[in-house]
């Protein structure tokens, strides 16, 4: 069974690595107990797809009979068509982390509205206190929380999109 | 079949990634806004098509006027990223966009209701 299980994930890369390799970073950085590196890991899973896609690509260029030599084979040009691929990768990777600079700044927008939210008003200020604060901030936190996720998904759905393309040329005969 | 459990591969790499977040980082309302994240790329794909449709049958979403007090609440939290992040200030923009497209939209409707009332009174 375990051989089956085996043989069924190394033909779905995608599910292999989301399954195994992930889950295993989290659990070292949780282990770890570095509150603000976790963070860092958990927004950065996107970006390691790419680099692991690349990994990949690399890795089957340098062996000769690798997966990407026979899909090109017939091709006139091949190796003009696996450098195209690698470049199309770190396309790929540059798209992923612009996208990961804006994920991260509103991630850490929707921080600072919940610290905001959540601090101590001076009861001294009286009817100086600014008109529907907290209405405002929870606006602002909202909005902040929508565009991390929004940001996040759409990094997903690039490397999926990639790592899809990848891993059927990587599974073929 | 096979980019279906791809698809739910992935997906469930970005719920885990929220859920992360959100119990390590979030303060309040955690298990309502995991499953309001979780729902986001489906309400990103509804939004993609209603989004067209309202390009099609209707001239332009209705916009409401901006709340007060919106602009400082916004440099309130820029001060609290920088407590927390440090960097350089960044100057928010949302209210002011926001009170600039409101205004273009009373423009615009200011217009259409002259127009309208010009084809019917006579001008003096």
């Amino acid at each position: 069974m375990i051989d089956n299980i085996g043989g069924w994930l190394q033909h779905n890369l995608i599910v292999f690595i989301a399954v195994i390799l992930l889950p295993i970073k989290f659990t070292i950085v949780r282990l770890c107990r570095d509150q603000e590196a976790e963070s860092v890991a958990v927004l950065a899973v996107p970006e390691d797809l790419c680099y692991v896609s690349l990994g990949l690509i690399a890795g089957d260029m340098i062996n000769g009979a690798g997966a990407f030599h026979r899909h090109y084979a017939p091709s006139t040009h091949a190796s003009i068509d696996l450098v195209i691929v690698v470049g199309l990768n770190l396309f790929v990777a540059v798209f992923v982390h612009r996208l990961s600079q804006i994920c991260t700044a509103q991630f850490k927008l929707w921080r600072a509205a919940q610290k905001a939210m959540n601090a101590d008003k001076d009861s001294k200020q009286g009817e100086l206190a600014l008109p529907n604060e907290s209405d405002n901030l929870q606006l602002l936190m909202n909005r902040h929380f929508l565009l991390f996720c929004i940001g996040y998904a759409f990094q997903f759905t690039a490397v999926l999109l990639w790592l899809n393309w990848v891993a059927k040329i990587i599974a073929e005969p | 079949m096979r980019l279906a459990i791809e698809i739910v591969a992935i997906y469930s790499l970005y719920i885990t990634g929220v859920t992360i977040i959100l119990k390590r980082y979030g303060k309040k309302d955690t298990l309502p806004m995991i499953v309001a994240a979780g729902a986001i790329p489906v309400l990103v794909v509804v939004s993609f098509f209603e989004a067209i449709f309202l390009m099609v049958f209707r001239s332009a979403p209705r916009v409401r006027p901006c709340p007060e007090g919106l602009d400082v609440a916004e440099m309130i939290v820029e001060r609290h990223r920088q407590e927390m992040f440090g960097g350089e200030t960044q100057h928010p923009k949302f209210a002011f966009e926001w009170a600039r497209v409101y205004a273009l939209t009373l423009e615009r409707e200011t217009k259409t209701v002259k127009n309208f009332a010009r084809s019917f009174l006579p001008v003096a």
